[in-house]
């Protein structure tokens, strides 16, 4: 069918803005996510053909599986779902073949976020991305 | 090609040629099949929201086939041509798959899937012709236009909708039937379908949408079917 599935995608984002208005918080289920900010940069280098690991500690996240909705263009993730430890650390597989512009006199540069949505879709994390030469 | 058009032609003479035998009256058709869709790409109409990768090409795959049923009535007349009515049942789906989108800086990722199910129902036009003097093989084809039904339900990331839609849609076939009995045939069918649905109904509002030109599901698709018919 050309097109179905886009129709869902713009009909999922279309929810999405809807879910501000209470004609959508009554009519559809799952629950408005709450956005939170990660303190904290998920730091990444670059890392040629294979894929790296890299760590976000401290994410206040409870224990569980989660998925990633969102990356920065530049990256390729080895898979979409992630799990949280006890300390609520996440490990990400990462792979960033180009090299991201740092400005003169700075160690590194924030080029995008990542996020992070747990199973009930209830709660999103945004952890800002960050590239160190 | 001017081979081709003499070999076509002659074999045009041939089947027209072969009258010997009276036709039946009625012809009860059912049959089924495998329809492969023409227009199964999300990024045609040029709108790039999906990335191509593997799981992308593995979600076209599987939309790209479906399986097929159809029934079909008809009255021939002695000069080969008859009425009659067609109902076709079709559906393609595609499991729960990953996929990226372009969201500007970033991508998106959205896991989705997918059910559809096509319904045609239409009033037919039949010529049939035995296509040899002993009266085993008849060679048909039909035009049908009528009503095609679109129900299509999809999932993104566990928020489901239903779309539904409908309009005109045209169907040429082409078959030929081998007469095990007087009475029963078994045979091999092909055709070609053109519809393509303009509105549809979203389960989640009251109010019918217009969709824009590209956006607009095409259900063309062509079929191979095996099927059964009782003439009498």
């Amino acid at each position: 069918m050309q097109s179905i599935h886009k129709h869902y995608i713009i009909l999922f984002f279309s929810l999405m803005l809807l879910s501000c208005t209470d004609t959508y918080i009554h009519t559809v289920d799952p629950p408005i996510p709450v956005n939170r900010e990660y303190n904290g940069v998920m730091e990444v280098h670059t890392t040629g053909n294979s894929f790296a690991k890299t760590e976000i500690p401290r994410t206040t996240l409870a224990a569980g599986n989660y998925k990633i909705i969102l990356f920065p263009k530049a990256l390729e993730l080895r898979s979409y779902y992630v799990n949280a430890d006890a300390e609520g650390t996440i490990e990400v597989e990462y792979k960033l073949v180009e090299e991201i512009t740092v400005e003169p006199g700075y160690e590194g540069t924030v080029f995008g976020i990542l996020q992070i949505i747990n199973e009930s879709r209830s709660e999103v994390l945004h952890v800002p991305v960050g590239y160190l030469p | 090609m001017k081979k081709t058009l003499i070999y076509v032609f002659t074999l045009l003479m041939v089947t027209l040629s072969a009258t010997s035998q009276e036709l039946p009256h009625f012809r009860l058709n059912i049959t089924g099949g495998y329809s492969y869709f023409l227009h199964t790409d999300p990024n045609e109409g040029g709108s790039q929201i999906f990335i191509h990768n593997d799981d992308y090409n593995n979600y076209q795959r599987q939309l790209k086939w479906g399986p097929d049923i159809e029934g079909n009535v008809h009255y021939l007349l002695n000069n080969g041509l008859g009425f009659g009515a067609k109902y076709r049942y079709l559906t393609t789906d595609a499991t729960s798959t990953d996929l990226l989108f372009d969201a500007g800086e970033h991508y998106g990722v959205a896991q989705i899937a997918e059910q559809n199910e096509i319904i045609f129902v239409a009033p037919s036009l039949i010529y049939a012709r035995w296509l040899e003097p002993t009266g085993k093989l008849l060679g048909t084809g039909a035009l049908s236009v009528g009503y095609v039904y679109l129900e299509s339900s999809g999932e993104v990331d566990n928020s489901s909708a239903m779309f539904t839609g409908g309009n005109m849609g045209v169907q040429i076939d082409l078959g030929v039937d081998y007469f095990l009995t007087p009475h029963f045939s078994i045979g091999l069918g092909t055709g070609y379908f053109y519809g393509k649905i303009k509105e549809v109904h979203i389960n989640l509002s009251e109010q019918k949408t217009t969709l824009p030109e590209n956006a607009q599901p095409n259900l063309s698709n062509i079929k191979l079917n095996l099927s059964l018919s009782y003439h009498f």
